[in-house]
């Protein structure tokens, strides 16, 4: 996943923490461009700022993150069509907590709706993803909670 | 004060080449209305709660003076981000609160407790925060350079019929400031 996003010229991501991802947020946190949001609304608008001002910046989410997120995704970034990545995280199906499962049902439900792309971030293909999502060709990039 | 002459007084403070960028509803109305041919402005027509939020990723990338106006019901919708912007925060930043205690746009219904003091939420942040009861004392605050950042207006307006609506100018409005931000950068 570092090295898709590094591929992609990544510049910041924002994030409302997920497990998982510590690496990543190590990697971004080196430069000082991880930036920690209260809430995935907030870090959507942060990133739509980000890019206008000319940076490539990736939002990092985890699935119930995604509902808290869709009012500035749709009246901000595709209102107004900043592009950029959007990576969720599904904790799934199989998570051990009950709530996760529900939240990962429901919202899968929820980003069928609105189009995203799988990814398995082994597979080598991140980078194009990444690159398609921030030139508006999609924007939900959606992988398990082991990257795949 | 008129919410409009505090627009007015923002607009006419900030150098020429500040970046604004003003809340849904009679806030954006009023800003579109002064300067409707700007390519340095951003008028929300949605989004609530995201000015502050926008306006810090704008900081952080741009390298420019960036002012976010808000609406006290948009920034309440998002009260975190001033905990962000505390966090993260540049000297470039200044949020301005256009504070009239109610949602305007909807009809006027109030939107706080009648004992808060919307300046004392940023304020126990510790956010440089500065109460403006008149056009004046805005103007003479944003024409005084800030040397540590990022500072919070609270403007305190009573209620005042907008300007006409923003209409179909809004999908413009990313694709102009990030052309003003590519060609006034370096």
């Amino acid at each position: 996943m570092i090295s898709a996003f590094d591929e992609a010229g990544i510049d910041w991501i924002v994030v409302v923490p997920s497990s998982h991802l510590n690496d990543l947020y190590r990697h971004f946190q080196k430069s000082s461009r991880c930036i920690f949001a209260t809430r995935e609304e907030e870090a959507v608008a942060i990133a739509s700022g980000l890019k206008v001002a000319g940076a490539f910046p990736v939002v990092v989410m985890q699935q119930s993150g995604v509902g808290n997120a869709l009012n500035a995704v749709f009246t901000l970034s595709d209102a107004y069509k900043i592009h950029f990545p959007i990576v969720v995280i599904d904790r799934g199906l199989q998570d051990d907590n009950p709530v996760q499962r529900v939240s990962s049902r429901e919202t899968r439900k929820v980003l069928d709706a609105i189009n995203f792309e799988s990814i398995d971030w082994d597979l080598g293909s991140g980078a194009n993803l990444l690159l398609a999502a921030m030139n508006g060709l999609t924007r939900w990039i959606v992988s398990g909670p082991d990257g795949s | 004060m008129k919410r409009a002459d505090a627009i007015e007084s923002i607009v006419n403070a900030l150098p020429q080449s500040a970046v604004i960028v003003s809340a849904l509803g009679f806030i954006s109305r009023d800003l579109f209305a002064l300067l409707p041919e700007s390519d340095r402005i951003f008028c929300c027509m949605g989004s609530m709660g995201s000015v502050a939020p926008f306006t810090l990723g704008l900081a952080m990338a741009g390298n420019r003076k960036i002012v976010g106006i808000e609406g006290d019901g948009s920034l309440l919708m998002n009260l975190g981000s001033l905990v962000t912007i505390k966090r993260y925060g540049t000297p470039m930043l200044t949020l301005i609160v256009v504070d009239n205690r109610c949602y305007e746009s909807t009809g006027g219904q109030p939107s706080q407790p009648a004992t808060l003091l919307l300046e004392n939420i940023p304020r126990s942040i510790g956010l440089d925060t500065h109460v403006c009861g008149t056009p004046a004392d805005i103007e003479q605050l944003l024409r005084v350079p800030m040397k540590e950042g990022p500072r919070v207006i609270i403007a305190k307006v009573e209620k005042q019929s907008p300007a006409p609506r923003v209409g179909n100018a809004a999908p413009d409005f990313a694709e102009n400031l990030y052309g003003y931000f590519q060609k006034s950068s370096g």
